[in-house]
């Protein structure tokens, strides 16, 4: 109880955190604390640039072995992420078809910025992760997607099925996915010490960064919010209990593949995460009769809070508790 | 300078769809534009449950063609644009040197 209580301390103490909750209270002071929107862009660039070159390395270095159950369990869960969401959505919500899709789509893609604070709290809270995990967060993107429109393409035909390529063009080559697989590749080739060579940018400095990225965040989480009146209690239900039941999966799905507890706990984080970079995008163009405030309301204005401040330690304790052993 | 009057015709829409947008006026014959990146609030286009209020990132496209192309763009972006997405388009006259440039 008392080492749970240090990681929930650990984890609220954060600078990453602190600062997330900052540009919150900043939003709500209607204060003008912004990032320039080059900064931000470019910092995006930064975060997943560097994420994919450090698992590019630890990729080269990895059996093949490891990483097959690893990637056999990411997408398994992310393929199966709608196909609850959607009926409980739809059946319990009372949800469109489009907007049962589109959050459905949110809730199984994967959030790339609560994959970094997920990766930052377990380095503080020193658990050792797999190095290849930024390999399924991008594999994990998109599966959802599909899933999800096919879903509503099975009930609606022909408008749906427009958008489906174009909306797969648009998660499969927009920044996050051609950053991360492009890292790994450039981190693969490159290995150790070609890597040693920008480490200190692209390594040490990494959490300063990413507090800062998470500083703009929290401005926009909060604005989003306030935005978004009129979401309804079930979707808020839904944005805080959806997280749990998933991070329960990719748990249980990270110690199936025989995952350590760090890479247990990362599976069980990007299960939990809900997209709102990938998605959002591609739900505007193959379902843009759903409507935005519900999915990014939802995505970003209360999961990735919850996720951030409580999931954290949560997903952690559910991996301890069923891959503890390694 | 003799100056023709053509149309300059401005959209401002949501940058998600930018650039399947561009992509469309291109087909519709509009032979160039300049986009330029914007942040706005908007009520969403479709009425139906759920928030209606939004803001975001924005993109306002303007370019300069001939009175056809100005109605074929507001005929499509009538016809399917404006039912789905935050999108508004206007026209005015413009004096333009060297018209073959557009049009």
């Amino acid at each position: 109880m008392a080492e749970t209580l240090e990681l929930v301390r650990l984890n609220l103490l954060s600078p990453m955190v602190l600062a997330f909750a900052l540009g919150a209270v900043a939003a709500w002071l209607r204060s003008d604390l912004r990032l320039p929107e080059a900064f931000q862009a470019g910092l995006t660039v930064y975060l997943l640039l560097a994420i994919g070159l450090k698992g590019g390395v630890a990729l080269g270095a990895a059996p093949v072995g490891a990483i097959l159950p690893a990637i056999a369990a990411g997408v398994g869960i992310c393929m199966a992420i709608p196909l609850w969401c959607y009926p409980a959505l739809r059946r319990l919500g009372g949800f469109a078809r489009a907007d049962a899709a589109a959050l459905a789509a949110h809730y199984g893609s994967v959030s790339a910025v609560t994959f970094l604070a997920g990766l930052a709290y377990l380095e503080r809270a020193r658990v050792p992760v797999e190095g290849f995990m930024p390999a399924l967060l991008a594999i994990m993107e998109a599966p959802a997607i599909i899933v999800a429109l096919l879903l509503v393409r099975q009930r609606e035909a022909a408008s749906a099925h427009e958008g489906l390529g174009a909306a797969l063009r648009e998660v499969l080559v927009g920044k996050s996915i051609v950053l991360l697989l492009g890292g790994l590749v450039v981190g693969a080739l490159a290995g150790e010490a070609g890597y040693a060579s920008v480490k200190p940018f692209f390594g040490d400095v990494f959490p300063g960064m990413l507090t800062l990225f998470l500083l703009d965040m929290g401005v926009t989480a909060a604005r989003r919010w306030r935005e978004s009146a009129g979401v309804g209690r079930f979707l808020i239900a839904f944005a805080l209990a959806a997280p749990p039941l998933n991070g329960m999966l990719g748990a249980a799905a990270g110690a199936a593949a025989g995952l350590s507890v760090g890479g247990t706990a990362m599976l069980a984080i990007l299960a939990a995460s809900a997209s709102y970079i990938a998605a959002p995008a591609a739900a505007r163009l193959a379902l843009p009769e759903a409507n935005p405030g519900y999915y990014l309301a939802a995505a970003l204005g209360i999961t990735f809070p919850f996720n951030l401040v409580v999931g954290l330690p949560l997903y952690h304790g559910f991996a301890a508790a069923l891959a503890g052993g390694r | 300078m003799a100056l023709e009057t053509l149309r300059l015709i401005t959209i401002v829409a949501e940058a998600d769809i930018a650039a399947r947008l561009t992509a469309e006026l291109a087909r519709l014959g509009v032979m160039g534009s300049n986009v330029t990146a914007g942040e706005g609030a908007w009520r969403r286009a479709l009425e139906g449950h759920g928030p209606h209020e939004w803001s975001g990132p924005t993109v306002r496209i303007e370019a300069v063609v001939s009175p056809r192309v100005a109605d074929a763009v507001l005929a499509r972006l009538s016809l399917a644009w404006f039912p789905h997405y935050a999108v508004f388009a206007w026209v005015c006259d413009v004096g333009v040197a060297r018209p073959g440039k557009y049009a």
